[in-house]
């Protein structure tokens, strides 16, 4: 079966290289473009996998972090941020496994992402 | 040809020590006889004061200008050729001014003036014209010497540039995540297209029309980040103040609002830029950029925790000029921080937060602009208004 990743940015090119990325790797990728929207994909899906932006209009990071830290997840939780130095503290509260920063090399993180046993993601 | 004596100013032999009797003394007797009375006067007069004839020669002169030129007596100097007193640099304008003087004209000018010694001073000169006995009309003067005045105003104008330069750079500062991130996002884009196509091309898999609409992603994403270096330029820039070019109103706004998009969009806060796009104005794009950017970090910290955010710049004609209405969703400011509002070093924020000169040196810009700065209490949310000059349309034509 598939990996199941959501991604949230409100950057909508962004989104389209994570599907691409995703598609690569012929894991199932739901992308939201905000902090709210995310939190009502997640009403309705489990992931495997979530890799959220910090700083978005519609509902930020925190939103989402929030989120899953009350209602409790199964996955695995990455940050993918421009900037994130101002947000270091606040970050450190939750269980965060990887921060990506952006610019990213898409060679890099597909090769990451395969480099990945099945069982590092649960 | 009219020479005025050079009387030794004699005391007033009628004065009381203790002043008394001051308004029993004949102004006659206090001031010296009405003949020599005027003379005495002039020689006394804290000022230089001077009688040039047509071709620039120096018929009298006072002991105070006599003293700046460095000469040891009027008999030294008599007839001397005042132009060649005036530092080479200045010379022409000083002997255009002297024939529109002999022309009838007065007027004002600064120079610098160069003493027999070879001392350099900044001179401001007031002169008229003035009918010699003769018939001949001359050049009558008086002259100071602002060299010192002019170096006090110097000084003051380098520290106010300063200020203002420094008072950017800590608005720079509280903005650089923001700004890191605004360049970070769109370099992630670049950076992610660019793998795209390196990984299709890896397996052969050539669409032409999607890699053209790639690469037309990538060069429309790299605009977007020199839109944020360039505002970042500008913003920075060390430019002096006397260089005005004429602006896009709506432009330099959209400028201002790059830099700190980022910050308002991480606190919700939402952007407006409604100005009208074809109004013209003559400023200095870097001080006015500061003055909106002074308004928008007030703004962004008054209302991030309000349930409504957003601010709106918009614009109103009035006549000649033009009003810039910069609102935003807080409820208005309170009455006693209105009065102080424009006071240097006030501050209604924390402690270490503000340095209280935002809106004082943002009143200073605007009133150099030739424009206002007000707060606009009538207003149902936190409103100021700025007024500048409209650029005339002959102008804004060819902008």
């Amino acid at each position: 079966m598939p990996l199941k990743l959501l991604i949230i940015d409100d950057e909508p090119l962004l989104l389209e290289i994570w599907k691409a990325v995703c598609g690569e790797l012929n894991w199932e990728c739901v992308i939201a473009g905000g902090g709210h929207a995310a939190i009502e994909t997640l009403k309705q899906h489990e992931f495997d996998l979530v890799i959220t932006d910090i700083r978005m209009p519609k509902g930020d990071g925190f939103v989402v972090l929030d989120y899953l830290h009350e209602h409790g997840t199964n996955a695995r939780i990455y940050v993918c941020s421009g900037y994130i130095d101002d947000e270091t503290a606040a970050l450190s509260r939750y269980n965060i496994q990887r921060i990506i920063r952006k610019p990213f090399s898409f060679a890099e993180e597909l090769k990451y992402f395969r480099s990945l046993d099945r069982s590092d993601v649960p | 040809m009219k020479t005025l004596s050079k009387k030794k100013t004699k005391q007033p032999d009628q004065t009381d020590p203790s002043g008394n009797q001051a308004t029993e003394v004949g102004i006659d007797e206090l001031i010296g006889h009405p003949e020599t009375r005027l003379g005495e006067m002039i020689e006394g007069t804290p000022s230089c004061l001077k009688v040039l004839d047509q071709a620039g020669r120096l018929l009298t002169m006072n002991a105070k200008g006599l003293s700046m030129i460095e000469a040891p007596s009027m008999q030294e100097v008599l007839g001397a050729d005042v132009f060649s007193l005036v530092a080479p640099e200045d010379r022409q304008s000083f002997v255009d001014f002297h024939n529109g003087v002999c022309a009838g004209e007065s007027g004002r000018l600064e120079f610098r003036l160069v003493g027999l010694q070879g001392t350099e001073r900044l001179m401001e000169t007031w002169a008229a014209p003035y009918t010699l006995t003769n018939g001949e009309v001359a050049h009558i003067a008086i002259t100071n010497d602002i060299t010192e005045h002019k170096q006090n105003l110097q000084l003051l104008e380098a520290q106010r540039h300063a200020l203002e330069l420094a008072s950017r750079h800590a608005a720079l500062g509280v903005l650089a995540g923001g700004i890191a991130h605004e360049i970070n996002n769109p370099l992630g884009i670049i950076s992610g297209l660019a793998g795209l196509m390196k990984a299709k091309l890896a397996r052969s898999e050539i669409d032409v029309e999607d890699f053209a609409c790639k690469l037309d992603q990538i060069e429309r994403t790299v605009t977007r980040i020199s839109e944020v270096t360039g505002s970042l330029r500008t913003f920075s820039s060390d430019v002096p103040r006397e260089n005005r070019e004429l602006c896009d109103l709506h432009q330099v706004i959209n400028q201002t609002f790059t830099l700190i998009s980022e910050k308002s969009k991480a606190s919700g806060i939402e952007l407006f830029n409604e100005a009208a796009t074809d109004l013209c104005v003559e400023i200095n794009r870097v001080q006015f950029s500061q003055v909106l950017m002074n308004l928008l970090t007030n703004s962004l910290c008054a209302i991030e925790g309000l349930e409504a955010r957003w601010i709106r710049v918009s614009t109103q004609l009035l006549g000649e000029r033009v009003r810039i209405v910069f609102a935003d969703s807080g409820p208005g400011i309170d009455q006693a921080v209105v009065e102080k509002l424009m006071t240097p070093f006030f501050t209604a924020k924390a402690v270490g937060e503000g340095t209280g000169l935002g809106l004082s040196i943002s009143l200073g810009i605007m009133r150099n602009l030739g424009g206002t700065l007000s707060y606009a209490a009538e207003s149902e949310n936190t409103t100021f208004y700025i007024e500048l000059p409209l650029a005339s349309s002959d102008y804004a034509s060819n902008v």
